[in-house]
C-alpha cells in the first residue's frame, strides 16, 4: 500500500526527517537558520514530510521486492509489487468469485409476478442479487423466454418458482446452504417464504499476500506426480479451491492397500491422496427411484436405493431424504443406514482396492442407502415396487475429476498407484452462550457465525482445534465487559467403515479413536447453521 | 559564533517608515530577503503565533490558540482579545524558549511580547503589539487579522 496520502504519515517519522534534514541542510549552510520561523516552517518541513513519504514507500518497495520482506510485513506489502515479486514463482492473486445459486419463492397462490432486476434479497447479514427480471408463469405454455419461470406446485397449498440469484461482493462467506431462507427488499404479497433449495457455488475470496506466501514452495516446485510437494504443486495448480492436503504413502500406518504382502515389508508405489477440496461439501439434490425392500404395514416401508460414483462421487453421506416434489416440506424420513459398493465406471484404470474402506470417500465408490418411509401413498405398494424421492447428498467438490486426472494415460506415474480420497469428515456443531453487559447493544449474531465457520473451514487436515479458537473469534464482536460461557463442540466423525462417532468436546478437539481416522486424513467442517448462539441462556 | 539569517517572511517589522496592513508571505519588493536579530526572533514568534495548535499535524503541540478563538468569532471586544493574547503569548513564548540554544545572541531570544492596543474594523481586528528582546530592544508592530464577526 503506497502511501499517497501525506496525512497517513507517522509524525515521529517526520520529526526525525527534520531532524536529519536540518542537520544535513545547516551543514551545507552554516548561516541560515533551520528553526522554526519562515525557513523552517515552509521550506524545512513540507520538504521533510514530502522525504518521509518517500523514504517510507521506498522502504515499502524494498519490503515488498523480497520474499523475505514481504513475509516480514505481509499486511503493509505493496500489492502490485508483491504481485510482480510472485510472478516470478508463477504465481498470481485471484481477484476472488461470486457466490452464486438459485432460489425457491414459495406462494400461496399460483399468481403472475416478475421479480425485476437488481432486487435484493438478504441472508446472514450478506446481499445477493437477482441478476435478471423473472417473470413467474402460472401456464407453461407461456414460458418462453429463459427468464420465464413455471410455476409448480409444491404441495396442496403453495406453488412456487426458482430465481438465480448472485452475491453482491465476492468472497467465501457468501455461500448459502440449501434450507436457508432470504428476506426481500420487494415485499411480493402471495410469496411466503424465500428458499435456498440447493447449494450455493462456494465463491472465492481475494487471494490474501499471506497465502501468497503459503504457496511460494508450491509455485516453485516443478507439477508432476513424483515427491510430495511437486504432487501438491500440481494439484493446487489445477484445483485452487483445494485448500489443504496430505500424501499418505510408504510406510506410513494409514495406508492399508500396500500391506498386503505374503511378505512383512510393504512392496511401495502407492499413494492415498487425502485433499480437503472446498470449505463445505457441497449439498446436491437428486431424484432417485427407490426400491421397497421391506413392508412391515400397508403405511410402513423399507426402500433403498443407489447412488452411483457418477452421481454422488465420494458423496459424505446423505443428509436428508424427502418425497420427489414436496420441497416445501420439512424434516426427513429415517435413514436407517448405507453401504458402500465398488463402482469403477468411466476409469480405465483404477488403483488397487480391495475393502469398503478403501475406497470410502473415493471417486470409485458408489452408495446404497435404506431408509423408511410412513405414508398413505405407500398403501398400494408392495415390495419390489419404486417411489421416487429426493435426495440432499454431502459431495466433496471435484474428487472424480481429479481420480480422472492422476489416473489418465498422460498423467499417471508408471511407477505405482495414486488414489485421491476426500478427506475423513468431521461435522461440528459448536454452541455457547452469550454474556453481554446489562444495557449493551447486542451484536449480529450471523456475522458470529459466519466469523467462527470461516475460522475453521480455513484449516486443513491435521491442524489442532481449540475451543479458545473460538472463543477469539467470538469476542471480536463483544464488548470488553462481555463474556462467553458453555462452550460446547459436538463432533460427528463419519469413518471410512461407515460407522458415525459422535464426541463432545470443550476444550481441544480430538481425533476419534478408529483404525481409518487420524489427524492427518481428517478434516473439521463447520457450517454456519451449526453454530448454536443463546444470549443469557436464552 | 556567526550570525544566522532566516527569510522574511512578513514584511512589516516596525522599522518601516510606512507599515503594510497586508500580512503575506514573500511580500512584494521584499521577496528572497533574509534577516536576523529580533527581526528574526519576530518571524519566528509569528509563525508559531499564527499557527493554530494541533494544525501541525506532525507536532500538535506547536502554535497557539488565538487564531482558532479568531476564527470561531470567539473575539467580541478588546476585552476577549486581551484575553486571548496573553494566554496565546505564553504559549508560544515558552515554545519559543524551548527551542533557543546557548549559542543564540541576546537579541534573538525573547523576552516579552506585550498587547499594546486592538481595534475592530468590519471583518478585521488590528494588533498593536510590542516585542522585546532579551538584549532590551524593542520593535512595535501591527498585525491585522481577519476573524469571524
Amino acid at each position: 500500500m503506497i502511501i499517497e496520502d501525506l496525512t497517513t504519515l507517522d509524525a515521529t517519522e517526520v520529526q526525525q526527517s527534520i531532524t536529519k534534514l536540518k542537520a544535513m541542510v545547516q551543514e551545507l549552510n552554516p548561516n541560515l537558520d533551520w528553526r522554526v520561523g519562515p525557513l523552517g516552517s515552509a521550506v524545512l518541513q513540507p520538504l521533510a514530510t514530502v522525504y518521509t513519504a518517500i523514504m517510507t514507500n521506498l522502504e515499502l518497495w524494498r519490503q515488498s521486492s523480497t520474499l523475505y520482506g514481504i513475509s516480514q510485513n505481509p499486511t503493509l506489502a505493496d500489492q502490485e509489487t508483491v504481485d510482480a515479486v510472485m510472478s516470478n514463482y508463477l504465481l498470481s492473486r485471484s481477484s476472488g468469485a461470486k457466490s452464486s445459486g438459485y432460489v425457491l419463492f414459495v406462494m400461496s397462490a399460483a399468481t403472475e409476478l416478475v421479480v425485476k432486476s437488481g432486487t435484493t434479497l438478504s441472508a446472514n447479514g450478506k446481499s445477493y442479487v437477482v441478476p435478471a427480471s423473472y417473470s413467474a408463469r402460472a401456464d407453461v405454455n407461456n414460458v418462453l423466454l429463459s427468464t420465464d419461470r413455471p410455476i409448480v406446485q409444491l404441495d396442496s397449498a403453495t406453488y412456487g418458482f426458482f430465481v438465480d440469484l448472485i452475491a453482491a461482493e465476492v468472497g467465501t462467506d457468501y455461500k448459502l446452504t440449501s434450507g436457508q431462507t432470504l428476506t426481500s427488499s420487494v415485499t411480493y404479497p402471495t410469496v411466503l417464504q424465500i428458499v435456498v433449495v440447493d447449494d450455493f457455488t462456494d465463491g472465492e475470496d481475494v487471494t490474501t499476500t499471506q497465502k501468497l506466501l503459503d504457496q511460494v514452495n508450491l509455485g516453485l516446485s516443478a507439477k508432476t506426480l513424483s515427491g510430495n510437494s511437486q504432487m501438491m504443486s500440481l494439484l493446487n495448480s489445477i484445483y485452487p479451491g483445494v485448500s489443504s492436503q496430505t500424501i499418505i504413502g510408504m510406510a506410513d500406518e494409514e495406508l492399508s492397500r500396500d500391506k498386503r504382502s505374503l511378505f512383512p515389508v510393504t512392496p511401495g508405489g502407492m499413494v492415498d491422496w487425502y485433499v480437503r477440496s472446498g470449505l463445505l461439501p457441497d449439498t446436491k439434490v437428486i431424484e432417485k427411484t427407490a426400491v421397497i425392500v421391506e413392508k412391515p404395514s400397508s403405511l410402513e416401508a423399507t426402500l433403498q436405493f443407489t447412488l452411483t460414483a457418477t452421481e454422488a462421487p465420494a458423496a459424505y453421506e446423505v443428509s436428508r431424504i424427502i418425497k420427489a416434489g414436496e420441497l416445501n416440506v420439512q424434516g426427513s424420513k429415517q435413514i436407517t443406514g448405507s453401504t458402500v459398493q465398488f463402482d469403477f465406471a468411466d476409469f480405465d484404470s483404477y488403483p488397487v482396492l480391495s475393502s469398503p474402506e478403501e475406497i470410502a470417500f473415493t471417486a470409485f465408490q458408489s452408495l446404497t442407502v435404506q431408509f423408511e418411509d410412513e405414508a398413505t401413498y405407500l398403501s398400494e405398494l408392495e415390495v419390489g415396487d419404486t417411489v421416487t424421492y429426493s435426495v440432499y447428498v454431502k459431495i466433496p467438490r471435484d474428487i472424480r475429476s481429479m481420480q480422472q486426472y492422476v489416473s489418465s494415460a498422460n498423467n499417471s506415474t508408471s511407477a505405482g498407484d495414486v488414489l485421491i480420497k476426500a478427506a475423513i469428515p468431521v461435522f461440528l456443531k459448536v454452541s455457547f452462550n452469550l454474556l453481554p453487559p446489562a444495557g449493551s447493544i447486542l451484536p449480529d449474531l450471523d456475522n458470529i457465525r459466519l466469523a467462527v465457520a470461516s475460522r475453521i473451514n480455513q484449516l486443513g487436515l491435521g491442524d489442532t482445534i481449540t475451543g479458545s479458537m473460538i472463543l477469539t473469534e467470538v469476542h471480536q464482536f463483544l464488548d470488553d465487559a462481555a463474556g462467553v460461557d458453555r462452550l460446547s463442540m459436538f463432533c460427528r466423525t463419519i469413518s471410512p467403515s461407515r460407522n458415525e462417532i459422535r464426541k463432545v468436546y470443550t476444550d481441544l478437539i480430538e481425533v476419534v479413536e478408529d483404525p481409518y481416522v487420524t489427524a492427518r486424513t481428517s478434516c473439521v467442517y463447520l457450517d454456519p447453521q451449526d453454530v448454536v448462539i443463546t444470549v443469557n441462556g436464552v | 559564533m556567526p550570525r544566522t539569517y532566516d527569510l522574511v517572511a512578513f514584511s512589516d517589522d516596525g522599522t518601516a517608515t510606512t507599515q503594510s496592513l497586508d500580512q503575506s508571505f514573500g511580500p512584494f519588493g521584499t521577496s528572497g530577503s533574509l534577516c536576523t536579530g529580533i527581526k528574526k526572533l519576530m518571524q519566528r514568534f509569528l509563525c508559531l503565533f499564527f499557527l493554530p495548535k494541533g494544525g501541525d499535524i506532525y507536532d500538535v503541540d506547536a502554535g497557539c490558540d488565538f487564531m482558532h478563538l479568531a476564527r470561531k468569532g470567539s473575539l467580541k471586544n478588546n476585552f476577549d482579545v486581551a484575553t486571548a493574547f496573553a494566554l496565546s503569548e505564553s504559549d508560544v513564548r515558552q515554545q519559543l524558549k524551548d527551542i533557543e540554544s546557548d549559542d543564540d545572541p541576546a537579541d534573538e531570544r525573547i523576552a516579552r511580547c506585550s498587547l499594546t492596543s486592538s481595534s475592530f474594523s468590519g471583518g478585521a481586528i488590528t494588533l498593536n503589539i510590542a516585542f522585546r528582546s532579551q538584549a532590551g530592544e524593542v520593535v512595535d508592530y501591527v498585525l491585522p487579522i481577519s476573524i469571524e464577526v
